[in-house]
């Protein structure tokens, strides 16, 4: 898949309007879910989220090797992340948000560690399948970061085939889309619903034929995304 | 020597002075005639439901809802679901004689297990922002149906007592 590096910003801007509300997403965003090992809780920190028994301590070692503003503070915690619950440590939760809030170099350090995470995996799984377009990079980029994956649940309910199988890319991804937004706007669970305008975006940008991304600005859930 | 034997021995009444301490110290279940411990006094009533509405309609209304907006409100809203359910299940609890509360603790004990399970089964979203959504919205559902349940035993409950 290759895209311009403009082709890419707004891919990661739209996608951070669609997690975050605003196109520089949130750098120092913390929630905290029950979804850690056995259902505890656990601190999801940064843009596009990572979870303390997840990947967050691949995340803290990058920034403290990186010497930011809040390294020296966050690395006696390297040993503890992922080990001892720090969901309830308020000053490591504090030290998260103060870089994420202040510190360049962990805003520097948390787009190359999503960038790897999602962004490229969600890339690989385009190339192999035979994509090429920028849009169909955005809807497949979308899909892992929305659902972990293009999930094959819902490929099963279209009958286009991946361009890699001799599929026809543009029907392959209009019908992707169409199915996504059916399963999300008819879900058992009613507080799925809002989450279509995700689809509904994609949906006005294949209606517009913008396959480069090159229609500017780009409409994600009423925000502005100019890409620059 | 028999005799100064006999004199070393305690006296019956303080033989059974320690025993009865000794048996109330050991054995502290309560007669199962006897009322059940006030744990909560009566007229202590909290109210979280107020709260539950004024999120649910901010979630209802508001018009821009990012995912980590919806993630975060639907945990809330599940949260709050999950304390009501706790406060219900004491008051029930406080009602309820020895070898009832015991029967409660164990159904509450294996329905905290099925719920995880179930609100498990409804995530598809595995390693995506929407599985937190997905889990928190399962898991209150389930929530509400077992406090309408012990709500229902509660009412019940209060109204043979009175």
């Amino acid at each position: 898949m290759n895209l311009t590096a403009q082709q890419k910003r707004i891919c990661e801007q739209v996608i951070n309007v669609f997690e975050t509300g605003s196109v520089q997403g949130d750098y120092s965003s913390i929630s905290i879910f029950p979804d850690g090992p056995g259902r505890i809780r656990q601190v999801t920190y940064g843009r596009s989220q990572t979870t303390e028994y997840g990947n967050l301590d691949e995340l803290i070692q990058m920034y403290v090797d990186a010497n930011g503003t809040h390294s020296n503070e966050l690395r006696p915690y390297l040993e503890k992340i992922g080990v001892t619950a720090l969901v309830d440590d308020s000053q490591f939760k504090r030290l998260l948000r103060d870089a994420g809030k202040n510190d360049p170099k962990m805003r520097q350090i948390q787009d190359e560690f999503f960038d790897k995470r999602y962004f490229q995996p969600a890339m690989a799984w385009a190339d192999q399948n035979g994509f090429t377009l920028p849009l169909s990079a955005l809807v497949v980029y979308d899909s892992f970061i929305h659902s972990g994956s293009v999930p094959e649940f819902l490929r099963k309910r279209f009958a286009e085939r991946p361009p890699a199988r001799g599929g026809n890319e543009k029907t392959w991804v209009q019908q992707y889309v169409d199915t996504r937004n059916n399963w999300l706007a008819n879900h058992s669970n009613a507080v799925l619903h809002p989450t279509v305008y995700r689809t509904q975006c994609f949906k006005q940008q294949i209606s517009r034929g913008n396959w480069d991304l090159s229609q500017l600005p780009i409409k994600a859930n009423g925000v502005n995304v100019l890409g620059g | 020597m028999a005799r100064k034997a006999l004199s070393l021995l305690p006296s019956p009444l303080l033989i059974f002075f320690v025993f009865a301490l000794v048996s109330a110290c050991v054995s502290p279940q309560r007669d199962p005639a006897e009322s059940p411990p006030q744990l909560v006094p009566s007229d202590w009533k909290p109210s979280l439901e107020q709260v539950q509405t004024s999120i649910q309609d901010e979630l209802e209304t508001k018009a821009q809802k990012s995912q980590q907006y919806l993630n975060r409100t639907s945990q809330n809203l599940s949260d709050l679901t999950d304390a009501r359910l706790f406060i219900t299940y004491i008051l029930l609890m406080q009602n309820l004689d020895g070898k009832e509360q015991k029967t409660l603790f164990d159904e509450q004990k294996n329905w905290l297990a099925k719920r995880d399970e179930l609100a498990r089964s409804e995530v598809v979203s595995k390693g995506g922002s929407l599985a937190p959504l997905e889990y928190a919205s399962a898991f209150r559902q389930v929530t509400e149906k077992r406090l309408a349940e012990l709500e229902q035993r509660l009412a019940q409950m209060t109204r043979k007592n009175k």
